[in-house]
């Protein structure tokens, strides 16, 4: 689509930042140069997405985004004073693995056997083989999220498991955002699955509150045919950050994709999640959990192509909007003409506490193939207080039973994480929001 | 025990009267059942009296042990004593019926200043009465009611009951959904928790769950209020003769 609108202040601030940024971001292969530039040159054209864009019509980047923060381009030290840097919350699922400060630093544990890794900085430096892997899974043109990701990337990681790996413990991945500037923080996360590989991984984002930096993580995952990737992701970015996110992965044959996500941080997050079912017989579950309140804004948007036959996909999204906040959850699935026999089944249930509180659900079904079963559901309401009633008439303070009700509502997407400990931090996440709300 | 005064109520927001001027003493000890035609202001009453915020109570008021207890909200009722086991249990996806029994008992305790219970005794408490109701650890491992048959649904309001010691219990139309075998299990949970300090009201259709829970007092309500007391020979009269009589009564 051509943009020929006036230029608002952060597209323009935008391109004067990749303009000056493009010499030192990392990698000096000219062809390196030459792909940040078509990247970018999406943005310059279209501009950022607003409401004429029909997938981000409930999330008007070009109203949402007033400045562009400048981008972080050097290594820099933390500015947080050690002792108030912002902590994992997932740190009791498992030990951290992988550790990117600011989105820049990458600190790498020692990792399992048949697990190699290069950080994308050093691999664009260097001009490693691996970088080959970038903008595979997740292409430019599909979203202004991997465009703008592509153009600024300055750091991330490169993953991948060899052939017939598989990795019992899960990988942790911790972004916190270590600055007390508002910067823009760029990485990408590149996950290569090969055949009959096995990999988990948890990664969490989180950050200060009250400072409005920017982060775009793109997240790109090729699972080969017989792999199985598990996904869990916490955004607890700070109360004023911007957050972009887009997972993009490609399931081969027979493999399993199951991917959880929470966002209950940030001022503006937009998580979009784009997956093509390239293999026949795949199985993928996507679910997620939105917890909004004051003046969030939250949106999840899902685009699922089936386009190989015999594919299974199952999601479940539940969002509970407090206060001013407001939810977006839009889910595609598509079923091309090969994709016969596919099976998918998709919901969304919201959950409005206040009467400031906005949903927008909107579920889509695209189906080209005739022999399919595809459904889709989605909900939006106050908490039932006829179930109320019942909680209280057994002796439950109405906070509690709320409370109760919320955590049961939230438990049934986290209940598809499959390793305990991750589940139990996720639970406990809820709890902490729902401790939050009744203590204000 | 439970004395209820001249009682109007009608439905908030609305100029729908349902209860009008009931009056109902149930003593200390004392079995009360309520029988009356469909549409009669019984569910009603129930959700009255356990606080339920949808109606409105225009003259009247509810005293338990001799307390005004209009102004207390539902779990504050619960935690004074009062019991209501549903008609209809709602299902509650997600909340597991252990989790929700403990949390129940511990609110219960909490607003009476007491300390929680351990998880040994919450254990030991919920199977033995468990055992007595023939309800097993898989049903107690799943969400509460969810995909529970009916029978299932009213022994675990029982269960509740057992487990809450209540000092009121009201129970509406226990009976409803059960087979021959349910409503005997049902009725001989309810029984064993009889006693001298606590009172009971049982609301049914059917003279049949007070053959198995038999009343010290039978009360006829007919368009919001008590029309006919007695003994439980009157249950026995209405089976027989049906409601015609007193519906015209109270017109």
């Amino acid at each position: 689509m051509s943009y020929a609108g006036e230029k608002t202040k952060a597209e323009t601030m935008l391109a004067e930042q990749f303009a000056v940024a493009l010499p030192g971001l990392p990698g000096n292969d000219p062809a390196m140069k030459q792909r940040r530039s078509a990247a970018f040159a999406h943005i310059l054209r279209d501009g950022l997405p607003s409401k004429r864009n029909e997938s981000w019509h409930y999330t008007d980047l070009r109203m949402k985004m007033p400045e562009a923060a400048l981008p972080m381009l050097a290594l820099l030290p933390s500015t947080i004073p050690t002792g108030k840097a912002p902590a994992d919350p997932c740190a009791a699922a498992t030990p951290v693995h992988f550790s990117f400060a600011s989105g820049l630093t990458l600190e790498g544990r020692s990792v399992p056997e048949g697990l190699s890794f290069v950080s994308i900085r050093d691999g664009l430096v260097r001009n490693h083989p691996m970088v080959a892997h970038l903008g595979i899974a997740a292409r430019d043109e599909a979203s202004p999220i991997v465009a703008l990701n592509s153009a600024f990337v300055t750091d991330g990681i490169i993953l991948r498991v060899a052939k017939g790996v598989r990795i019992a413990e899960p990988i942790r991945m911790f972004a916190p955002f270590a600055m007390e500037m508002a910067r823009a923080a760029t990485s990408r996360i590149v996950v290569i699955l090969e055949e009959g590989a096995e990999l988990s991984l948890v990664m969490s984002q989180v950050g200060p509150n009250g400072i409005a930096y920017q982060s775009n993580v793109v997240c790109e995952c090729q699972v080969a045919d017989d792999a199985k990737l598990d996904i869990v992701r916490l955004n607890l970015a700070g109360d004023r950050a911007q957050v972009l996110v887009n997972t993009s992965a490609s399931t081969g044959a027979r493999s399993e994709f199951n991917f959880f996500a929470m966002s209950a941080g940030g001022a503006v997050s937009r998580h979009e999640i784009q997956l093509a079912s390239t293999g026949e017989n795949a199985k993928v579950r996507l679910n997620g959990v939105i917890l909004a309140k004051a003046e969030q804004h939250t949106d999840f948007t899902l685009e699922v192509d089936h386009r190989a036959p015999g594919c299974e996909s199952r999601e479940l999204f539940r969002s509970v909007i407090d206060g001013d906040a407001t939810g977006v959850f839009q889910g595609k699935i598509m079923v091309k003409r090969e994709a016969q026999r596919t099976d998918g089944k998709m919901a969304s249930n919201a959950i409005l506490l206040s009467d400031g509180a906005t949903m927008n659900n909107k579920p889509e079904l695209e189906i080209f193939a005739d022999d399919v079963q595809c459904a889709h559901g989605a909900t939006c309401g106050a908490l039932d207080e006829d179930l109320l009633f019942y909680l209280q008439s057994r002796g439950l303070p109405k906070a509690e039973a709320e409370a109760l009700m919320i955590q049961a509502f939230c438990g049934e997407a986290i209940e598809s994480i499959s390793n305990e400990a991750t589940r139990d931090v996720f639970n406990g996440l809820v709890a902490r929001w729902l401790k939050a709300r009744s203590c204000r | 025990m439970l004395e209820i005064r001249n009682l109007h109520v009608k439905i908030a927001d609305s100029d729908k009267a349902i209860l009008n001027g009931l009056t109902l003493t149930v003593k200390a000890g004392e079995v009360a059942a309520i029988m009356g035609p469909n549409g009669s202001g019984k569910s009603t009453l129930s959700y009255v009296v356990s606080g339920k915020e949808d109606y409105e109570i225009t003259e009247g008021d509810i005293l338990l042990n001799g307390q005004s207890i209009l102004d207390m909200e539902a779990h504050e009722r619960a935690a004074a004593g009062l019991f209501l086991a549903f008609q209809y249990p709602l299902e509650i996806p997600g909340v597991a019926t252990m989790t929700f029994l403990k949390a129940a008992m511990n609110a219960q305790r909490k607003s009476r200043g007491e300390a929680e219970i351990s998880p040994t005794d919450f254990m030991k408490a919920v199977r033995g009465a468990a055992d007595k109701l023939g309800i097993n650890q898989d049903m107690l491992k799943r969400a509460l009611n969810v995909g529970f048959s009916g029978g299932e649904k009213k022994r675990m309001e029982i269960l509740q009951m057992a487990l809450l010691q209540p000092k009121f219990c009201i129970l509406d139309e226990t009976d409803s959904g059960l087979d021959i075998d349910a409503l005997r299990i049902v009725s001989e949970g309810v029984n064993a928790l009889r006693a001298p300090d606590r009172g009971m009201l049982v609301i049914t259709h059917y003279q049949r769950l007070l053959d198995h829970i038999v009343p010290d007092t039978v009360h006829v309500m007919a368009k919001g209020r008590i029309v006919k007391s007695g003994g439980p020979e009157l249950a026995h009269d209405l089976e027989k003769n049906g409601y015609a009589a007193y519906v015209g009564e109270a017109a």
